[in-house]
Parts: structure tokens; C-alpha cells; sequence
């Protein structure tokens, strides 16, 4: 009886990934997608509560509409107006991904939002406060009780429930997508982009997700005024100097300034940095792989209103 | 009828404790011998100093005879804090635990719940044993304050953690014990210090070979206490 009675929360949803997709790398027989916690999830990433001063979301560097990056500015942006030293990357399709930031520092989707909480130039809180703070909210623990069973929040329970609607976040129905699914056909210029895609980009720019999820050194110079050498500040081997996680090429109409210090504006730049390291590429060439990465835009996948910002009731 | 289910309930009483025994370990940590209470003040040797904070993991606490594995003991993670006066002592109920001559445990917390997500009770990063800017437990915390620190407060900040080669930092303790009911270990912290105050090191957060050279010290300061 009290199955049916929770009918409208679905446990176990399968995330939706077309046939072209390989399999996700998150353990989902280990933790199936439940509806309720997806929805938690969902308000908690576009609740400023988790900032120290309740100013700042996740949603703020990672808004719906840039494919969950902060377009237009090149390093993210925290409480007090303070500015970070890297481009808030766009988020999607990290059931597909192990390591999360621009270095891998963090080693599992769960333990990321930790960092942005606790980091003084970002939400400058801790799980701690975050979780003290919740609990005096008796609507956060209703839907704490709805999606766990459990009134008592926990920072684990926080955590899970982040992740739960990041792992959602599902880009696959871009137009690259659609021709893959043979619903769609590329024109001559998006076919010949295609073509000198595969030729000089896809070993890092993997498909279909458009990354090999790898880390490597693409030649930019280090920033002085940033000072950042990546994963060599994570492992503490020299090999892995100014080596930052190969992002994925879907969706970048919406998630511009480029590169991990969102040093390029436009496609233009990143393709000409590109030649300039040895990458041999007419500019007509370059114009027609340009034309092959607007296919990859989803527009389905930005505006979806399952996505969007959802206050608590 | 009525005395049949009364004789009955004695029978199964008695069974039950005959057949289970409680095990309890308890963790004690000292300076010179002396119990450590937090922020009050410690002169050891030339040293006068003050602990504010103490919290590790006991992780996969086990009774073995020989390298014959006898039974686990509590939880397999275990937050150890100083300031919780319970959390010093684990107890087991044993259902036969026969005859053991060493106990096991590890201080820190294995790689593979490392990179496995996140976890409730002991593991949850609200006990401020997880580093928030890449991943990893902080296996044990020692903090507190010293004249003899030229920091910011006289503070020392030492968190020794890292679970990834070369700089894993998770260590095996194994400790030779009498079959008993109560075992107490004391966790002398006196190599501790000496190491700290004599090398100076009064701020460690991040793994590397300055905590692994730390952690190399752990199985020296656990020890039975007769």
C-alpha cells in the first residue's frame, strides 16, 4: 500500500543516453537515480543558502542557459565580488567523467561541490555550516525526509542529493546527435568540418562525448598574473606542469570565454592558437570545423525545464 | 504454562550469555605517560605546549591469532576524537570470539572508500577530516598551540593525509595482546611532538613526503597498556 501510495517518486530512473553513447562511468546499480532526491538536488544547486552570505549558488558560475558555464567571464566569480582564478567549466554529461576540475583534484562527483563551498573565493561556507543551516529549515527537512527517509540532514546526504541532479544533466540531442540517430544529415561544410575534426581533434576531443576526459598540456603559456600549472599541483610530478582536463567541445556557443583561464573569446582564436602549435589548417578549413562545432550544440539540452531553477515551496 | 515460557526465558537467557561476550578496546592518548586533556597546558621537556584538537581513523580493527583473522571489532571506520570522550572506546559483542594473540588496525582510511563517493556517520565530511580542494581524509589531525611556534596564534596545523603511491600515508598497526575482555591502548604522542618541534613542522596540509615520513612514526606510538 505504501508502494502505491509513492507512485509519483520514481526509484531507479535510468539516466537517458541515445545508443551512440557509451556507458556511463558513475556506479549506478551501486546508487540508482531516485526522483525525490533529483529534485532536492535540483533546489539545492540554485539555493544561495550554501554560500557563507547567501549570495551565491552553483547556479551562478553555472548557469542553465550557458550549459551550466558562467559565459562572458573568463575566471568565476564568489562571495564579496572576489574573483577566482579559473573559467567556470560547463557542466554535463559527468556520469561520464572521474575526475572533476580543470587539475582532477577531486576524485569523485560526490565530493566536488566541497570545494566550491568551503573555498573562501567562492561560496566561503563549509559543509558544516551548510548542513547547520538546513537544519533549521523545516521545508528542507521535509524534502530531506521525502528523499531519505531520514529528517536529519547530513553532509553526506547533501552531497548525494547534488550529485544526483548533476548526473541529469545529459547533453545528447545536439544536431551531431540527430545525424548519429539518422534523424538529421549534415550539410556539405558541416560533413568536410566532420571530417578534419576526426583528422586533427578527435584524440583528445573524443566522440560522442567530445573529450577523452584525459589531462594535457595544449601549449597555452602560463598566465603570470594567474600562475597556474594545473594537474601539477595536484600530483606533484613535473610531467603533468600546465596540464588542465581536456574539456568537451559540445555546446560551445553557450559556454564561452574558452580554455581553463578563459583566455579566447571565440572559436576563431582557439582554432588559430591551435595552428600556431603546429596543427596545419587553411582558414577555409578552419571555418568549415567551426561549422562541424555548431553541431554540437544543444539547444534541447540548455533549454530544458527540467534543468531549470526550482524553488523551495 | 505460564512456568514452562518462564523456564523457557531463563534457558534462552542464560544461552545467550554464556555464548556472548563483550569485547571493549579503548584508546588513550598521552604525553609522557600523562592522559591528554584538550587545551590544557603539557611542559614537556623544554616544551610547553597545548592540544586543542586530536582526531584520526581506526579503520578495519580486527582480532587475529597468529595471521589467522579472529573477528572484526566495531565499525570498519572510526573516528577517533579526543574531544568526544566516547568515541576513545570501541566495544564488540562476540558471539565465540575464541582465542586471539594480536590485534589489527589501520590508522587512515583505505584508497578504494577513498575514491568510492560519499559515506554517513564516521566518513561524513562534516567531522572536518576531508580536504575540500582535492580529494582525500585527512587520517589524522593533531592541532593545538606553543610558545615555541613562530606562526600566526603559535598554532601548529598538523594533517597528515594522502592516499595515493608514493605519498600514502595509511598505516598498519599490529600490536601483540593477551586474550581478554578489555584491552586499553595508549597512543603516546611524545614522537609525535618530538618530530614536530624538532624539524619545526608546524604546518602540514597536504600529502607529500614530509607526511609520509610522519606517518612512518604511527606504528611506533600505539602500544598496549599493562
Amino acid at each position: 500500500m505504501i508502494g502505491l501510495m509513492s507512485f509519483t517518486d520514481i526509484k531507479d530512473i535510468r539516466l537517458p543516453y541515445p545508443d551512440h553513447f557509451p556507458n556511463p562511468t558513475f556506479d549506478f546499480q551501486k546508487t540508482p537515480l531516485d526522483s525525490t532526491k533529483i529534485l532536492l538536488g535540483r533546489i539545492l544547486f540554485y539555493d544561495p543558502i550554501l554560500s557563507k552570505d547567501n549570495s551565491i549558488s552553483c547556479a551562478s558560475c553555472h548557469s542553465p542557459y550557458n550549459a551550466f558555464a558562467h559565459t562572458d567571464h573568463d575566471l568565476s566569480h564568489g562571495i564579496f565580488d572576489a574573483i577566482g582564478t579559473r573559467n567556470a567549466p560547463a557542466l554535463f554529461n559527468l556520469a561520464w567523467q572521474k575526475e572533476f576540475m580543470w587539475d582532477g583534484a577531486i576524485n569523485h562527483i560526490d565530493m566536488q561541490a566541497l570545494a566550491p563551498i568551503s573555498h573562501p573565493g567562492e561560496m566561503g561556507s563549509s559543509i558544516n555550516e551548510v548542513v547547520s543551516t538546513l537544519n533549521a529549515s523545516n521545508a528542507y527537512k521535509e524534502l530531506f525526509q521525502k528523499a531519505f527517509g531520514e529528517k536529519t540532514i547530513t553532509g553526506a546526504k547533501v552531497l548525494k542529493a547534488l550529485t544526483q541532479f548533476q548526473l541529469t544533466l545529459v547533453s545528447a540531442n545536439a544536431k551531431y546527435d540527430k545525424v548519429k540517430m539518422g534523424k538529421d544529415s549534415f550539410t556539405l561544410q558541416e560533413n568536410n568540418g566532420y571530417l578534419l575534426f576526426k583528422k586533427n581533434c578527435n584524440t583528445c576531443h573524443q566522440e560522442p562525448l567530445f573529450s577523452s576526459y584525459q589531462f594535457a598540456n595544449n601549449g597555452l603559456p602560463v598566465d603570470t598574473t594567474l600562475n597556474d600549472f594545473g594537474r601539477w599541483q595536484v600530483t606533484g610530478q613535473t610531467k603533468d606542469s600546465l596540464h588542465f582536463k581536456i574539456p568537451s567541445v559540445r555546446n560551445l556557443s553557450y559556454s564561452y570565454p574558452y580554455m581553463h583561464d578563459g583566455r579566447f573569446k571565440t572559436l576563431r582564436e582557439v582554432l588559430n592558437h591551435y595552428t600556431e602549435q603546429k596543427i596545419p589548417l587553411t582558414s577555409n578549413e578552419k571555418a568549415d570545423i567551426i561549422a562541424f562545432l555548431l553541431t554540437l550544440n544543444d539547444a534541447d539540452f540548455v533549454f530544458d525545464k527540467n534543468n531549470k531553477y526550482y524553488k523551495i515551496k | 504454562m505460564k512456568t514452562a515460557i518462564l523456564h523457557l526465558f531463563v534457558l534462552f537467557t542464560s544461552l545467550t550469555l554464556d555464548a556472548q561476550k563483550a569485547l571493549s578496546i579503548s584508546f588513550v592518548p598521552t604525553i609522557d605517560h600523562a592522559s591528554i586533556v584538550l587545551d590544557s597546558n603539557y611542559q614537556y621537556g623544554d616544551i610547553s605546549l597545548s592540544i586543542s584538537n586530536l582526531k584520526f581513523y581506526i579503520s578495519e580493527l580486527a582480532l587475529f591469532n597468529d595471521d589467522t583473522f579472529v573477528a572484526n571489532v566495531g565499525k570498519q571506520h572510526h573516528l577517533f576524537d579526543a574531544g568526544l570522550p566516547t568515541s576513545g572506546l570501541i566495544s564488540q559483542e562476540m558471539t565465540e570470539p575464541g582465542a586471539f594473540n594480536n590485534i589489527r588496525f589501520n590508522i587512515g582510511i583505505d584508497s578504494l572508500t577513498h575514491s568510492a563517493g560519499v559515506f554517513e556517520g564516521d566518513l561524513d565530511p562534516i567531522h572536518g577530516m576531508y580536504w575540500s580542494w582535492q580529494s582525500g581524509y585527512i587520517h589524522f589531525k593533531l592541532e593545538g598551540t606553543s610558545p615555541a611556534c613562530p606562526t600566526r596564534q603559535n598554532k601548529f596545523q598538523i594533517h597528515v593525509g594522502g592516499y595515493q603511491a608514493p605519498n600514502n600515508t595509511l598505516r598498519k598497526i599490529i600490536l601483540p595482546v593477551v586474550t581478554s575482555s578489555t584491552l586499553n591502548i595508549e597512543i603516546a604522542l611524545d614522537k609525535i611532538i618530538q618530530r614536530i618541534f624538532g624539524q619545526k613542522i608546524f604546518q602540514m596540509m597536504s600529502p607529500g613526503p614530509t607526511a609520509v615520513a610522519l606517518a612512518d612514526i604511527f606504528p611506533q606510538i600505539f602500544q598496549i597498556k599493562k
